[in-house]
């Protein structure tokens, strides 16, 4: 398997399931790619598959969660190469690599059902709930908690430019939930009629913000500022080890597509997709290992990294 | 001696820096000793010669001024020309007066500040025998208490290197019934309580005190006086080298996340200094410098605002270091920081110590220039090695 195979696989498994998140796209990418091609030493291994991870991160879905979806896998995998044992030979350490990277992966992809059916505890019949952009986890969540808890309603930003607040809004009347589309300049308008806010993210940063859909931390911002409870609803394999100061820390791969960094020579004159929205803004994360407050984050962190 | 002429094996150009700074620091120190501490031990000289208890122990004592004056010559002719030859001024006694005494009330922390300047000389009055302080104690604390040595890395660095030449010089007598960890130690404990008359001890030197003090602890038993002696001068630049030296260079890579040297293991790693940064410093740090100087070879279009104040002004020392290297800087007293900050991108702050709570003592202005930060929405950034971290808790400036 060679680069232009690895990106029509990525994109492959993205087209045959939608509800995929890149990230879990990007292991089950890499896994294939450690199981057909072949290795002699585990460092060539290592290195390949940092090349492969590079490569990843040049197509169009968002860089920031592929690459914390792959990071996590590399350092699982490494960890775990130390089992095979010294004797072994480069086979029986592939094999034990791949068993453990399609736990990871069983892992990954039960994430959402798992954080599902803690958060929708959090969700009581008749609230007000206000969501930004297309956030799978979110949907989810509201899936369950319409089923076990009863009617609330949402309120869902249109999410400009991709207008993905549509898309969101679609699914959640398909599943039967009262839902008002709003623009995105209406959020400090709509924020005294909600009684809290729930969010996905695209990656969680060390010292417990996020990197999320941009204008989310307007939202954040909006929301400490009238005390309503901000919710983040993610995925463990999107914690990553970045610690930006301000948004302006923020690196170019992540905050725009790479077509674009690639073909535009002044980024200043684009609109960015993401933006950092700080810890203090957030009341809580729930995710597949726990309900956290966001200055749980960093211990959290070194424990999934050690 | 050899201790001077041990140098880190490092870069060549980090080794050159550092060489820079030490020949910079040995160069003001030899100034000022010159000036007033050859004088005032060439006194002491005097007066060790005449309370002399025993013939050995008072030609040893010479030798050891004779050796450090030597040294002096060595490193003088090297770097400074200037006379080698110590002048003999006569001590003027002064007329104790009204002051003094409200001089005792004042808070010792600051003592080293003008305001506070004593009228006595500290080994006048000192209520310890100078004759049981080894030399190079009393030119560090005579250096600390007039505030030739500023930097915590520095008193730090300057005490290991006096506590070197004590154990080099120290020599342990047949006829005692203590052992040899426990000679050392009491003969330290004097010198230790001089250098914390002449000024309160910097958190960093209080921590290589411990170090050292676990190494004598732990000198295995039966242990030659020779072996004894390399062993912990060995150990104090160990210290040296690990805590202080090649700390700085980590916070270095850390901070400008050096692509060769990815220490975090995975591609995160991202500078926190880009280019085109305002960057806003706060008197004289030899880390803050050190990282603005690698950062000017990577990103050379920063701009550093150097904010300075009274009363010593340390921020033109930097101002002079960092136009070396071509680095456009802005300088601007602590007064005026709220007209700037707006225009600043982050703060780099150097630190004295770093709290259990999670609070950075540094410069006093440091924690003026933090709030300015924080009411301008500015990021502050702490630079602090772990050898300075202490489990003390303070919760106010003073208290």
């Amino acid at each position: 398997m060679n680069v232009p195979d690895l990106t029509t696989y990525f994109n492959e498994v993205i087209k045959n399931d939608p509800n995929v998140s890149p990230a879990v796209a990007a292991i089950k990418t890499l896994l294939e790619y450690i199981r057909l091609k072949s290795f002699s030493t585990v460092v060539e291994l290592r290195e390949s598959v940092i090349d492969a991870i590079d490569v990843l991160t040049r197509t169009d879905s968002s860089a920031i969660s592929v690459r914390s979806g792959c990071e996590m896998l590399l350092r699982f995998i490494t960890l775990t190469a130390l089992d095979a044992g010294f004797d072994s030979g480069m086979e029986k350490c592939k094999e034990i690599l791949l068993k453990n990277g399609q736990v990871f992966l069983s892992k990954a992809s039960k994430a959402r059902n798992k954080i599902a059916r803690m958060a929708c505890a959090w969700i009581p019949s008749g609230s007000n709930i206000l969501v930004h952009s297309k956030s799978r986890v979110v949907l989810e969540i509201l899936r369950e908690a319409s089923v076990k808890n009863g009617t609330f309603h949402t309120y869902v930003c249109q999410s400009a430019p991709d207008n993905s607040g549509m898309s969101m809004m679609e699914e959640l009347t398909n599943f039967g939930i009262k839902c008002t589309l709003i623009l995105d300049s209406a959020v400090g308008a709509v924020m005294e009629k909600v009684d809290f806010v729930l969010l996905g993210a695209e990656a969680v940063v060390e010292n417990g913000g996020i990197i999320n859909k941009i204008g989310t931390s307007t939202i954040g911002l909006c929301a400490k500022m009238l005390n309503k409870p901000v919710y983040v609803a993610v995925e463990s394999f999107k914690f990553v080890r970045f610690y930006p100061l301000n948004n302006r820390d923020i690196p170019d791969e992540y905050k725009y597509k790479y077509s674009t960094i690639s073909t535009v020579k002044d980024l200043e004159k684009e609109h960015p997709l993401i933006d950092y929205t700080q810890p203090s803004f957030l009341t809580l994360l729930f995710t597949d290992i726990g309900i956290f407050t966001p200055s749980a984050v960093s211990d959290e962190l070194v424990k999934l990294y050690l | 001696m050899s201790s001077q002429n041990i140098q880190p094996k490092t870069s060549e150009e980090a080794q050159k820096s550092k060489a820079d700074l030490r020949r910079e620091r040995r160069a003001k120190q030899e100034e000022q000793r010159a000036k007033k501490a050859a004088a005032l031990l060439s006194v002491n000289q005097k007066k060790t010669l005449q309370s002399e208890k025993s013939n050995a122990s008072a030609s040893l004592k010479q030798e050891e001024v004779k050796n450090s004056h030597n040294l002096g010559a060595e490193s003088k002719s090297k770097d400074v020309v200037f006379e080698t030859t110590p002048v003999k001024i006569k001590l003027e006694k002064k007329e104790a007066s009204a002051e003094n005494t409200s001089n005792n009330s004042k808070l010792k922390l600051f003592h080293y500040f003008d305001e506070y300047k004593r009228d006595y000389s500290i080994t006048e009055k000192s209520s310890l025998e100078s004759t049981n302080i080894h030399p190079s104690f009393i030119k560090l604390g005579l250096q600390s208490a007039h505030d030739l040595i500023s930097c915590s890395n520095a008193r730090c660095i300057g005490f290991l290197y006096a506590l070197k030449k004590f154990i080099i010089d120290l020599k342990f007598p047949s006829n005692t019934s203590k052992t040899l960890p426990e000679y050392i130690e009491s003969k330290l404990k004097t010198n230790i309580n001089f250098l914390t008359q002449c000024r309160p001890l910097s958190v960093s030197q209080g921590n290589a005190i411990k170090e050292m003090k676990q190494s004598i602890l732990h000198l295995p038993l039966n242990i030659s006086e020779t072996e004894a002696k390399d062993l912990l001068v060995e150990e104090i630049d160990k210290f040296i080298e690990e805590k202080i030296l090649l700390a700085a260079e980590t916070i270095n890579k850390y901070i400008l996340a050096d692509v060769n040297s990815i220490i975090s293991g995975t591609s995160y790693a991202h500078s926190k200094i880009s280019d085109n940064d305002t960057i806003l410093i706060f008197g004289y740090s030899t880390l803050v410098n050190r990282i603005l100087i690698e950062a000017k070879q990577r990103f050379p279009n920063i701009h550093v605002i150097v904010v300075d104040s009274r009363p010593k002004y340390r921020g033109k020392k930097t101002l002079e270091k960092l136009l070396k290297y071509d680095i456009e800087c802005s300088y601007i007293l602590i007064n005026g920081i709220s007209y700037i900050m707006n225009r600043v991108n982050k703060v780099i702050l150097g630190a004295h110590a770093l709290l259990a709570n999670g609070y950075v003592m540094a410069q006093i202005g440091s924690s003026q220039i933090a709030l300015v930060a924080k009411a301008f929405n500015v990021p502050v950034i702490a630079c602090c090695e772990t050898y300075k971290f202490t489990d003390k808790v303070q919760t106010d400036a003073l208290v």
